[in-house]
């Protein structure tokens, strides 16, 4: 399937990101209800926890494309890992931001440091972060190469810890919504945050693309520059 | 406004101004890139200009 996705044009992509978040935006405002214990504020959720959950398919895409350079040495899977976790910082802290002004709103604080979940997703994306330091610091080729998938590949380890530390550590501040059995709110507000879903991984899916284009563009243009030197 | 309400503009503004920064950046980097893209054009149009182009092998025809 994921293959498939591959073969959809951009133009389409990003069209489809742009009707889906309009659609989300509709759902959202006009067809969920309002929550009756957190009100307007939890309008939030609809857009936190998949850009969250956008952050990890980053993450989680990045990591896959760092095996996939390791094992088969496939080409370009450096660069599409790098676009990856570029797209999941980029995520990550929209994550952090949003995270931060529904805990403000819900719960009079910007930040806690008692709360599993806020926490290990800020090592997450300081871990990722910090990939850039590396990839930076190092002369591009083969070694920058396996050095970079190897540190992708570590990363997403943490993403099952980030996922289930509230599970795991009974976390009573931060909200648990979806549990073992199911999703924890109405099928309208279950179909706008699935819509908004969808919007986001589109987004971040174009993002990618073009994100990539752009640098394999460049890559291409500094060889042309060294066969015309 | 209420407090709620201004912070729920705040988080989905947050989303918004993310994507405008994001396209921003992609807009630069894409004139820099349709920048070099016109160098290297020109650079190689002089290279064209000082070596012509090598004369066509003829098969010489015997009479």
């Amino acid at each position: 399937m994921l293959a498939r996705l591959r073969h959809i044009p951009l133009p389409t992509l990003a069209a489809a990101a742009v009707v889906l978040m309009g659609t989300a935006l509709a759902l959202i405002f006009f067809y969920a209800p309002l929550d009756a214990d957190q009100g307007l504020s939890q309008k939030i959720f609809y857009i936190h926890v998949p850009i969250a959950l956008t952050a990890y398919a980053c993450f989680g895409w990045g990591a896959a494309k760092a095996f996939l350079h390791l094992w088969k040495r496939s080409p370009g899977a450096d660069l599409e890992s790098y676009a990856a976790i570029h797209q999941g910082v980029i995520f990550g802290a929209l994550t952090l931001i949003t995270g931060s002004i529904w805990a403000r709103v819900s719960w009079g604080i910007w930040w806690t440091w008692s709360s599993n979940q806020l926490v290990t997703f800020l090592i997450l994306f300081l871990f990722y972060s910090a990939y850039f330091m590396l990839r930076y610091s190092v002369e591009p080729g083969p070694a920058r190469a396996n050095m970079c998938a190897v540190y992708a590949l570590f990363g997403v380890v943490l993403i099952p810890i980030s996922w289930l530390s509230i599970r795991i550590a009974n976390d009573y501040i931060h909200p648990t919504v979806f549990t073992r059995h199911g999703p924890q709110m109405s099928g309208s507000m279950f179909l706008a945050f699935c819509v908004s879903w969808a919007a986001l991984l589109a987004s971040a899916g174009t993002m990618y693309r073009v994100e990539l284009a752009g640098k394999r563009l460049d890559e291409r243009l500094r060889e042309l520059r060294e066969l015309l030197a | 406004m209420s407090a709620s309400e201004k912070y729920v503009a705040a988080a989905y503004l947050v989303l918004f101004v993310a994507v405008l920064i994001w396209v921003a950046i992609i807009a630069s980097k894409l004139a820099r890139l349709e920048r070099d893209a016109g160098e290297l054009t020109e650079l190689a149009r002089r290279r064209l200009e000082r070596e012509p182009e090598p004369e066509p092998e003829r098969d010489e025809v015997g009479v």
